[in-house]
């Protein structure tokens, strides 16, 4: 990208220039990915058991009407695209901060315990407790949550270290896993029930969910851009940061915090969708470089339209059997994901 | 700019690194802390940068406890260049020196004209504006320490703390990073407090040096008094001769050997 030198040193325009192309770049990178997402969003629209033109979707959106067209599209299609829209987008803001925070290629929303504790809590009320199913999203919510608070106080230990924390969310999640695993040995009879949220599924999900990770979504990336400066000079280490004038501890635990509500909110609506917060910042980070204040955006974006076409893929490709979104985003995301770690791109890891 | 009063520091509740150390650095000064591996050189820096809470005692900087500034007041005023600093990899040295703005920044961390002319005067001052857009992760070692050099220089402080800036560097490289924090210290007047090993660097460059042996400080002072053949013995348990060159009155430190057997 800006690897290239300027040929003529003596040339006080070159500088200017140069820069001013990356940041036009960049912009151009994340505008492109709101546009692509914009049509996946419209797309996912109008396919499906009921076909609908693209006319129709947007008279959908834009008109009130009794028609049954407008019920699939508005109730049904819209509702689930936009559910999936806003856990891409906190997922992957999730897994871009946690790489972020930690400097570790391996974050994601799993190590620190989110998924998890959410899947336990899960677990307990679809499982152990099935007539309180309808507390499943705050128990989940609250579960994610309660996980990321007992990784973070084992790991303090005169402040967080990275390392220390990733080795505390293994274990956390470990022991979790393996109440989880109890779980479903005890109770294999009613196992099925909780296997959609196991994997991660968006089928069903309505306006209902959309209005409840709505904020998080948009609260969210509001406060990672504001903060993005901070998590690009704490890449360069603590000591460098702190004498840069950055609280190290502080602002560790807001992005650490600020991870663990965007994932929490995600996996309480949605179930366990793991792979999102791992490879998209990777990609992301590939094409716009590690400048936070253009990861996060373009890292939104990215989680979003890439959650929303495997969903509809995930709708479409075994008609009328829908499969899980997790299976197929795992499905489609490792190869690709292995395609750059083989290819001369991926160089940092 | 700094003063120091019966500093106790160590980390954790157990590992007791120094006891009751005072000292003053005068502005526009150039200090080196020098002493044997493990004796607290960097722990000492590191407190100077306020990155450690002493155990007990006080560090002023300006007159003021350090405790009492800001992190933001004091990141304008003090930059530190660690040991082994890290860089992501695709940054350039541009990103890198921009990123000594941080400290002046707002809150939506946007640099202005102001900003982007103080940090290509830096690079320009470290003379690697031919570099300005390479990666850092590409560069040499002297090429590298020059631009976080250039970094602390955008950072515009008044005290530049090192750690031991020519470790790993070739012997032009370490001469031309010390010339140019020589440059920084008579130039623009930025006090420099740093972490040593070559005690002929020490003779050479600075106008004050630090010893510091068995959790206290051994000797302080000018370093053509200060560093001397009982020193060299109880300090680093070497001998060591000295010969002063008559050409330009400097004193050159010439280590012979291990002192034989430590009684």
């Amino acid at each position: 990208m800006t690897t290239s030198q300027p040929k003529q040193p003596e040339n006080k325009h070159a500088p200017a220039v140069i820069l001013r192309k990356r940041k036009v770049f960049r912009i151009a990178v994340i505008v492109s990915f709101a546009i692509s997402t914009a049509i996946i969003f419209l797309l996912s629209c109008t396919l499906g058991a009921y076909k609908a033109p693209l006319g129709e979707v947007m008279r959908a959106i834009f008109e009130e009407s009794e028609s049954v067209s407008h019920a699939i599209i508005w109730n049904v299609r819209l509702a689930r695209s936009a559910v999936a829209a806003c856990v891409g987008v906190c997922l992957a803001l999730s897994g871009a901060i946690l790489q972020g925070v930690m400097r570790n290629p391996l974050a994601s929303p799993n190590i620190i315990g989110v998924s998890s504790g959410a899947g336990l809590g899960a677990m307990m009320v679809l499982v152990v407790l099935p007539k309180y199913t309808f507390l499943l999203t705050p128990v989940a919510f609250l579960g994610g949550l309660a996980a990321t608070l007992v990784i973070y106080s084992l790991a303090w230990k005169r402040g967080i270290d990275p390392l220390r924390m990733i080795l505390a969310g293994i274990a956390v999640s470990s022991l979790l896993g393996a109440a989880n695993n109890a779980i479903l040995i005890f109770y294999s009879d009613r196992v099925q029930s909780a296997l959609g949220f196991m994997v991660g599924s968006l089928a069903a999900r309505t306006w209902l969910h959309f209005r409840i990770i709505l904020p998080y979504a948009l609260i969210g990336s509001t406060l990672a851009l504001i903060a993005s400066g901070r998590l690009t000079v704490l890449s360069l280490g603590d000591e460098m940061a702190a004498t840069l004038g950055v609280n190290i501890e502080r602002t560790r635990m807001f992005f650490i915090a600020l991870a663990a509500l965007l994932a929490a909110a995600s996996v309480s609506v949605v179930g366990i969708l793991g792979f999102v917060g791992l490879i998209v910042p990777h990609v992301v980070r590939l094409i716009v470089g590690s400048d936070f204040r253009y990861l996060f955006p373009a890292s939104a974006f990215f989680g979003a339209g890439l959650v929303i076409l495997c969903d509809t893929f995930a709708r479409l490709v075994v008609q009328p059997v829908e499969i899980p979104v997790g299976i197929v985003l795992a499905a489609l995301g490792s190869p690709f994901f292995l395609y750059l770690l083989r290819t001369k791109t991926l160089k940092h890891v | 700019m700094f003063s120091v009063e019966n500093l106790v520091l160590g980390y954790g509740t157990h590992s007791f690194v120094l006891d009751d150390i005072s000292f003053v650095i005068e502005k526009e000064s150039g200090t080196a802390i020098i002493g044997p591996n493990g004796c607290g050189k960097s722990t000492l820096l590191n407190a100077l940068a306020g990155l450690l809470t002493p155990w007990d005692g006080e560090i002023s900087f300006n007159r003021q406890p350090l405790s009492r500034l800001t992190t933001k007041q004091f990141a304008q005023q003090v930059a530190l260049l660690p040991q082994t600093p890290q860089v992501p990899d695709d940054f350039t040295i541009y990103d890198l020196v921009s990123q000594g703005r941080f400290p002046y920044r707002n809150w939506l961390g946007f640099l202005s004209e102001q900003d982007h002319e103080i940090i290509h005067q830096a690079i320009a001052w470290v003379r690697l504006e031919r570099l300005t857009y390479r990666l850092v992760s590409t560069l040499s070692g002297g090429e590298r320490q020059r631009a976080y050099l250039a970094m602390a220089l955008a950072q515009q402080p008044e005290v530049l703390l090192l750690d031991e800036p020519t470790t790993f560097l070739d012997i032009c490289h370490q001469f031309e990073v010390m010339e140019l924090i020589q440059r920084l210290n008579q130039e623009k007047g930025i006090t420099v407090v740093m972490v040593m090993h070559n005690l002929n660097h020490a003779l050479q460059y600075a106008d004050d040096i630090i010893v510091l042996h068995n959790k206290k400080i051994f000797a302080s002072g000018p370093p053509k008094e200060t560093i001397t053949p009982t020193l060299c013995e109880n300090v680093f348990q070497i001998q060591a001769r000295f010969i002063d060159d008559k050409l330009d009155g400097r004193k050159i430190f010439i280590p012979v050997g291990v002192v034989s057997e430590i009684n």
